[in-house]
């Protein structure tokens, strides 16, 4: 413990002006994001906003510059360094660097993130998880610095091979096939990402303190990102459905219901074909090698109140005389709730991608498509009821909005919602809020026609618990834009009145709870692609 | 008797190139070793894998009576390392190394350290990346002697100094003589002549000889033979003559191993139309010259015979 305290000491007698620095630059970071809230975050004359941005990579830097100063204090690169030839015990000599990292970057980062957290009106305590998750997250750049500075012998030679590995990814990245991705499988494919790469990174720093193998680690080093792309993808394909969302069987039947939307139906409202389409969603498609297929269906036996979320699908192409296509379980994002109203249809399309081989193979063909449906049954949990107005407001534990106005002719009309949330995407929850026909009144405002609330529902049963960044806020923006309520006669509209919500409306803040997890299915006969 | 560093058969590649080839050195605990040979011989390499700095290619070498390979940490406390290419901190001042290098040994002598800041005349506040070459010398050479090492290593500690600060370095390490075993490498023979009592040749990466000094000094004449005109360039000698000059009335070689009476006689057998025999004893500098000379002959006819068996 002595030999670790005296190296710990010397560090920081020599290290003081690149200490102050990072202090200085956390210290302000943490002044400088709460100011950047004034008038809410989208808020675009907040002038701290800028500052904001400036201080982030600031912090950051002034952090990498610390831990490469810290390792390069002792230099395991190179055979003519004064520490190599005394009595320094290796394990001491990492301890200590781990310990000044520790104090002096890791506790900063964390005080940095309560701090904030503090000031944003949610208690610390509550989010402890997400805080050594988000911890674990920044480790992501401090191990890999680390071990990148223990590889190298100085500055400019650690910052090449960094610029080189970005250069090389960006590269790959750009050019890698971004066929189906199944995004709500990314945490699975960023948890393996994750262990590989502190697992590696943290064998080339014992490699290095231990032996000094130099050539070993620098190969593991800058395999490192390639592997963890490697486990990132190895991730998001290991996930076993059946496990996490159990196929509905006869004694417990799926709830919710996925329909093919009809014909007719879509003569009610005015929006696409049926049947499939190339325009799509899809961004860095390569266009020769997928065709993307679009398919509307309908949601039926989601409870009032309720909630249901589509987390992914897997479409099933069978030609007459051909083996099942399967393609790989694609992302879902769509949320649904019961719909009272007799004239209103809610549907949705999703859209997925195939081979352009299948495609231009099976698209003379009548098909079948079978869709499995992985979908979370949720109900509220806790509510909250609250009057729009100018202030802030903090569902504690949850979110923190502020309401944006705009002035339209005589009327002034809450336009939407920003709201912040800490660490990481909260679960499920619906801000719903009670729109008034006609202009604005003034004061006193409407109590609001719980009948004819419309909701917004944002957050996830499956987000990690932090998402990677310096800041512990993330925000979200929720609009609500004037509607035009129209009515119907068979298929005709007979009427239409805009519809606005007004300052002082209240709005209902909604948590919801898991239920079940849960996968259905369902078979589309004479299912043609657009030639 | 205890040897202080015994190296078998030790040997170290870089890729293709042979740095150290099968050397194997007995170094007697209290010596004075000095390692000599050309640059790039392998004098560096040797000190290096000593020190663990560097991992053998083959075989092993013992320090203190551990395995080299695997000197670390505490091992060192009574080791004293000290090269001439050594990365001091520049950043601490001379009182901020020898502040930081002292809890690290148990054995760390104030007095001494203080007595050699005093006699190296070393400025404590002034920072190392400040100081001449001669100056940060110094320094290592007070945190390396400081705690009175068991062995005390030396990689070229008196190239490029001025003549003043080598006899202060020279007097250190004569103070510590006796309770130390010293092993350095020099090009500095003359200093070397009166410093060692062991010295080793390194050639090319084999150690050509290793020996006490006295015993070196012992075995070496210049011996000039002078003979009637024409008669010289009939003879030729044994293996033990090097460096052999031949003029058209004097035969000069180097004796490597010389015995008084029987070399004497072995000569003038060899020469019996001798008109003068002599016998010099040769100082260090003239030795090594001639060893040096004579395995660069012997290199350049290998490869001469080498090209001629390829051809």
């Amino acid at each position: 413990m002595k030999q670790i305290l005296h190296i710990f000491s010397n560090d920081l007698r020599r290290l003081r002006i690149e200490i102050l620095l990072s202090i200085v630059a956390a210290a302000l970071f943490a002044w400088v994001v709460p100011k950047s809230w004034m008038g809410g975050t989208a808020s675009t004359g907040n002038p701290y906003q800028a500052i904001a941005g400036w201080v982030n990579p600031l912090v950051l830097l002034s952090w990498g510059l610390l831990i490469a100063r810290l390792i390069h204090g002792e230099v395991l690169v190179g055979d003519r360094q004064f520490w190599i030839t005394r009595p320094y015990e290796w394990p001491k000599l990492l301890a200590a660097k781990a310990f000044f990292v520790a104090l002096l970057v890791y506790l900063p980062f964390l005080l940095m993130q309560l701090a904030i957290l503090l000031q944003a009106g949610f208690n610390p305590l509550s989010y402890i998880p997400g805080l050594l998750y988000r911890v674990l997250l920044i480790s992501l750049v401090f191990v890999p610095l680390v071990g990148l500075a223990a590889a190298t012998s100085n500055l400019v030679r650690m910052v090449l091979p960094m610029l080189g590995v970005y250069v090389a990814l960006v590269a790959f990245l750009s050019h890698r096939d971004n066929g189906p991705v199944t995004n709500k499988f990314v945490q699975y494919g960023e948890n393996a990402a994750i262990a590989v790469t502190l697992l590696l990174c943290g064998a080339v720093i014992v490699l290095l303190y231990a032996r000094r193998r130099v050539l070993v680690a620098r190969l593991l080093l800058g395999s490192t990102p390639f592997l963890a792309l490697l486990a990132y993808s190895i991730g998001i394909r290991s996930v076993s459905m059946g496990r996490a969302y159990p196929p509905a069987t006869q004694t417990e039947p799926s709830v919710i219901r996925m329909i093919p939307f009809e014909q007719d139906e879509a003569s009610r409202v005015a929006a696409g074909r049926w049947g499939a389409s190339e325009q799509n969603g899809f961004h860095n498609l390569d266009a020769k090698k997928w065709a993307t297929i679009k398919v509307k269906m309908r949601v039926s036996g989601v409870v009032a109140g309720d909630r249901g979320q589509l987390n992914a699908f897997r479409p099933t192409l069978t030609a007459p005389h051909g083996a099942p296509l399967e393609l790989d379980w694609q992302q879902g994002q769509e949320i649904f709730e019961a719909t009272e109203a007799p004239n209103q249809i809610q549907y949705f399309v999703l859209d997925f991608l195939i081979p352009r081989s299948d495609y231009d193979r099976l698209k003379s063909s009548t098909l079948t498509l079978h869709l499995d449906f992985a979908l979370t049954q949720a109900s509220p949990a806790r509510s909250w009821r609250l009057p729009l107005s100018e202030r802030d407001f903090t569902i504690p534990d949850l979110v923190s909005c502020s309401s944006q106005e705009e002035r339209q002719g005589d009327t002034l009309q809450v336009t939407g919602l920003v709201c912040s949330y800490p660490l990481g995407m909260p679960v499920m929850m619906s801000l719903t809020t009670f729109p008034t026909k006609g202009p604005c009144p003034a004061v006193p405002a409407p109590a609001g026609d719980p009948a004819a609330g419309t909701s917004s529902t944002v957050g996830d049963f499956y987000a990690a618990p932090a998402t990677f960044g310096i800041s512990p806020m993330e925000g979200i923006s929720l609009s609500f834009p004037g509607t035009y309520n129209t009515t119907y006669s068979g298929a005709r509209p007979v009427d239409s009145e805009l519809s606005r919500v007004c300052p002082g409306t209240p709005v209902v803040v909604t948590q919801y709870r898991k239920v079940r997890a849960e996968q259905t299915g369902v078979t589309i006969e004479n299912f043609r692609l657009e030639e | 008797m205890n040897l202080a560093i015994r190296t078998e058969s030790l040997g170290k590649r870089f890729g293709r190139t042979v740095a150290l080839d099968d050397v194997s050195l007995a170094v007697p605990e209290g010596a004075i070793f000095a390692l000599v040979g050309r640059n790039g011989a392998g004098k560096t390499t040797l000190m290096k894998l000593l020190m663990n700095i560097l991992r053998p290619s083959a075989g092993s070498a013992q320090v203190l009576e551990g395995d080299a390979s695997r000197l670390a940490g505490k091992g060192f406390c009574n080791i004293g390392y000290v090269s001439e290419n050594q990365e001091l901190p520049g950043w601490m001042t001379v009182g901020a190394l020898l502040d930081f290098c002292r809890p690290f040994y148990p054995n760390w002598d104030r007095e001494l350290a203080e007595r050699l800041v005093t006699q190296f005349d070393l400025p404590l506040q002034r920072i190392l990346r400040q100081l001449s070459r001669g100056m940060r010398m110094k320094a290592a050479f007070v945190s390396a002697l400081a705690y009175r090492p068991r062995l005390i290593v030396l990689d070229e500690p008196f190239s490029g100094l001025d003549p003043l600060v080598r006899d202060e370095l020279i007097d250190s390490l004569l103070d510590l003589a006796g309770e130390s075993t010293i092993f350095l490498s020099s090009h500095d023979l003359t200093e070397i002549e009166s410093l060692a009592s062991h010295v080793g040749y390194l050639e090319e990466g084999r150690l050509l000889f290793s020996e006490e000094m006295s015993a070196l000094s012992a075995r070496f004449r210049e011996v000039t033979v002078l003979l009637p005109e024409a008669v010289a360039a009939r003879h030729d000698g044994p293996a033990a003559w090097i460096d052999v000059e031949i003029s058209d009335s004097a035969v000069r070689f180097v004796h490597t191993q010389y015995q008084d009476e029987a070399a004497e006689r072995e000569v003038a057998e060899a020469f019996p139309e001798a008109r003068g025999i002599s016998f010099d004893p040769m100082p260090l500098r003239a030795i090594f010259l001639a060893v040096a000379k004579s395995q660069r002959s012997r290199s350049r006819l290998a490869q001469t015979n080498a090209r001629t068996v390829t051809l």
